[in-house]
């Protein structure tokens, strides 16, 4: 076993939420979970920096999400990110679990390019590390992270306005 | 809370279920079917050694033989190059930036495309082949073979539908995929 899986295995969470982006059938996701894994546990031994190892494994997991994707998703049910709602504090996980679940399924709905720009400024990354992981320009990652906001609130607004 | 710490928090609020999937079962599993993959590629090719080359050399040569040959030295070893070495992932490719991992799976799935067409059109000529030699068979009136000319045939039949099967499934899946990377191009 390489001497860096038992990092690679506390990075399961960040692993976890790469694929969801990707795919929301429970029994497929788990499916291409291990996908990921398997291709890194291949991948490790070309890892040269092990300080670059997060972005190593979330490199794989959103090449083999993009390769997995069949279609976009259409529209989820809007769940609102409205600001007057959310300045009192949320109250109960069931909540947070529908905004995440909304999240999700929103995810679904945006082109590739949008998408993996946008869960990878969602996990942590900035520009300069999002660009460095996807091969474009900072200002590329800027504009993308601008589209797919701009599409998230509008999806979000659609339930405010209904 | 802004709309982008809304969406973080909501992000991160996705947890993993708690069981880490058990890896290793999963490399021994692709390991075995890599070597069982090899090791029909070997015996293929050995029986098809032991079969002809011994009557090549004794001069033995019947009609099975001069029927058959065609079917072994042309078109069973497309099929097998095309079918048993599947398309698959280099190891590497997967680490690079997006741009490139697509440039790079879009090439190799066209690649398998093509190999899945070069597969069907073996097949087809291999039944074409077998209906000529089976006419030829009963024009000039070789009784011996006749038995053999069927042989053919039946092979050639089953070789095509069995190729048609496997190409419709993998042409379907990597249809699909081209597409979804694609679009990271």
């Amino acid at each position: 076993m390489h001497a860096l899986w038992p990092q690679v295995q506390a990075f399961h969470p960040q692993l976890w939420r790469a694929v969801c982006g990707y795919e929301r059938n429970p029994v497929i996701r788990e499916e291409l979970l291990q996908e990921v894994l398997l291709a890194i546990w291949e991948s490790l031994p070309s890892l040269r920096d092990p300080a670059m190892l997060l972005p190593f494994v979330l490199r794989i997991a959103h090449n083999l999400g993009a390769s997995h994707v069949r279609a976009e998703t259409r529209a989820p049910s809007p769940v609102p990110f409205n600001d007057a709602l959310h300045d009192v504090p949320d109250p109960g996980a069931r909540d947070m679990g529908s905004r995440t679940q909304w999240l999700f399924d929103a995810l679904g709905t945006l082109p590739l390019k949008l998408r993996q720009v946008l869960m990878l400024q969602l996990e942590g990354f900035d520009y300069q590390e999002t660009a460095d992981m996807l091969g474009i320009t900072t200002e590329n990652v800027g504009v993308r992270l601008h589209r797919a906001r701009e599409r998230l609130k509008t999806l979000s607004r659609e339930e405010v306005a209904q | 809370m802004n709309f982008d710490d809304q969406l973080a928090q909501a992000f991160k609020g996705e947890a993993p279920p708690t069981l880490a999937p058990d890896l290793a079962r999963r490399v021994r599993r692709k390991q075995w079917r890599q070597r069982a993959l090899r090791t029909l590629e070997v015996l293929l090719t050995l029986v098809a050694v032991l079969v002809f080359v011994p009557a090549l050399v004794r001069g033995d040569m019947t009609a099975t033989h001069w029927l058959l040959m065609p079917f072994y030295a042309v078109f069973l070893p497309t099929a097998w190059v095309i079918a048993l070495r599947k398309l698959g992932r280099r190891g590497d490719d997967v680490t690079r930036s997006a741009g490139i991992y697509a440039h790079l799976r879009m090439s190799q799935l066209r690649t398998g495309l093509r190999d899945l067409w070069l597969g069907r059109a073996a097949a087809w000529a291999l039944l074409a082949y077998s209906v000529l030699a089976n006419v030829g068979i009963w024009a000039f009136g070789a009784g011996d073979w006749r038995g053999d000319g069927w042989l053919l045939l039946l092979a050639a039949v089953g070789w095509l539908a069995g190729t048609r099967w496997l190409s419709a499934r993998w042409r379907r899946r990597w249809l699909r995929e081209y597409r979804a990377v694609r679009r990271l191009v």
